[in-house]
């Protein structure tokens, strides 16, 4: 059972988005984005530090076009209106318990209009029915409200918080809030929405 | 990346109980007593299977000593009054939070006279006294009454549920119950 389907090159998320996979990116786009949102991603995604160089945006576009269709992780570039405004992927594949994990960021000027929610089912979907998981995890910082907002916006369930398991920005352990979506969860939500 | 300070060969827990590097029990021994309680151990656990043999346990013990001292999953076999009657293992030396997680077994006829609990708090002990370790987590299947009262009895908070995360021999998902004990939690107590 450790054999994936080949991920899917396009996501069609509404009329002005799509998915598509990261590594078609610029390493000049991604940096800038970056760099443009350093505070505001720092405070939740370590990568996002001072020393964030242009090397950096390369080297991650490179191992996530090694990685992709390996199941280690599927990033998309999330293009909004034709620009790249964040990242969305799929990590942590278990090949035991066919689990994997979502993850994301948003450009700070893009927040509050849906667009991650709407990722977020989109990509919820495919995992459940295109490469046929057991169960969706979304996990987050406890103090990160946006983040757990799309989470429960999107029908998971609340397991519970694992204590100290994060390095937050200041280098001190945080509580991680999970959340997971079981097969026949996706199955009933799909059918209610 | 090996263990430093490297691991004990022997952890004398009590006077009853000792705790000894998993593959310094014959593979014979191992073999006789897992295969006695298959039935009890394959509720909870997903590879206590009838096709487990003396072959699969000498290659168990062969792994488990090139690994000895290494990042991954330790394991001890536990000693009741000089009889080999189950395991107890620790993981997450090396965990970038510093959270170990301790899992265990025994045999359904030694169950009753707190051999694991003494087991699990010498583990218990060694994560935060001897590696400096800041948590240590438990795993139990929500069914698993027994297994659940070790934390419980020893002070761990619930903290949650990892949901389809286990198997049992039959290919059932089981969820887990997550405890955990905090190196804050644990100072000033006795283990
Ligand atoms: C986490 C993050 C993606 C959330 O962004 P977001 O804009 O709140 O999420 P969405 O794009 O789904 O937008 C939801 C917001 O749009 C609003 N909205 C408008 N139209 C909507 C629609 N059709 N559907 C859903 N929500 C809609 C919602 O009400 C919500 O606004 P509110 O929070 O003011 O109530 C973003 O804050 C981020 O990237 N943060 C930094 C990095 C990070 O923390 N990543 C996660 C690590 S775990
Ligand atoms: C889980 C398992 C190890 C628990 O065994 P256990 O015997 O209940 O646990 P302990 O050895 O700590 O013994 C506790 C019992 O001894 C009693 N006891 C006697 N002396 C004691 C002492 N000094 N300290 C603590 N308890 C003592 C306790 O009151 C308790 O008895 P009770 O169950 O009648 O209340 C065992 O049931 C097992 O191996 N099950 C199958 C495999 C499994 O599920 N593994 C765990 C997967 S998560």
């Amino acid at each position: 059972m450790s054999e994936w389907p080949e991920p899917h090159r396009l996501i069609v998320v509404d009329d002005d988005t799509v998915l598509r996979p990261v590594f078609e990116a610029s390493a000049d786009d991604l940096y800038a984005l970056v760099v443009k949102n350093l505070a505001y991603l720092g405070r939740f995604l370590d990568f996002a530090n001072a020393e964030y160089s242009l090397a950096d945006a390369a080297t991650y576009l490179q191992q996530s076009r090694q990685n992709w269709g390996r199941s280690r992780e599927q990033a998309y570039a999330i293009i909004h209106e034709g620009e790249l405004g964040g990242v969305a992927g799929l990590h942590h594949f278990g090949a035991k318990n066919r689990a994997v994990e979502i993850g994301y960021w948003l450009s700070e000027h893009l927040q509050g209009r849906g667009i991650m929610t709407r990722c977020v089912m989109k990509m919820t979907e495919m995992a459940f029915e295109h490469l046929g998981v057991n169960q969706v995890n979304i996990s987050a910082d406890v103090v990160n409200e946006r983040s757990r907002a799309i989470a429960e916006r999107t029908g998971f369930s609340f397991d519970g918080v694992t204590r100290q398991w994060l390095v937050n920005a200041a280098g001190e352990l945080a509580d991680m809030a999970r959340y997971s979506m079981l097969k026949d969860e996706w199955a009933r939500w799909r059918s209610e929405h | 990346m090996s263990i430093e300070p490297p691991l004990p060969d022997v952890v004398e827990v009590d006077s009853e109980v000792t705790l000894r590097r998993s593959f310094d029990t014959p593979p014979e021994v191992m073999h006789s007593l897992i295969h006695r309680n298959l039935e009890h151990l394959g509720r909870f656990l997903p590879w206590a299977l009838p096709t487990y043999d003396i072959e699969g346990a000498k290659a168990f013990a062969q792994m488990k000593r090139e690994a000895w001292n290494e990042s991954g999953e330790q394991g001890f076999s536990i000693y009741f009054k000089d009889e080999f009657v189950g395991a107890v293992g620790m993981r997450g030396f090396d965990s970038p939070v510093r959270a170990a997680t301790i899992g265990y077994w025994l045999s359904e006829h030694a169950q009753g006279n707190g051999v694991m609990t003494r087991s699990v708090s010498a583990l218990v002990r060694l994560a935060f006294v001897t590696y400096g370790l800041n948590q240590v987590i438990i795993k139990a299947a929500p069914t698993n009454t027994r297994s659940r009262a070790i934390p419980e009895r020893l002070g761990f908070t619930e903290t949650g549920l990892e949901r389809q995360m286990s198997k049992n021999v039959h290919g059932e998902l089981l969820d887990l119950v997550i405890y955990s004990l905090l190196r804050s939690e644990a100072a000033g107590r006795v283990f």
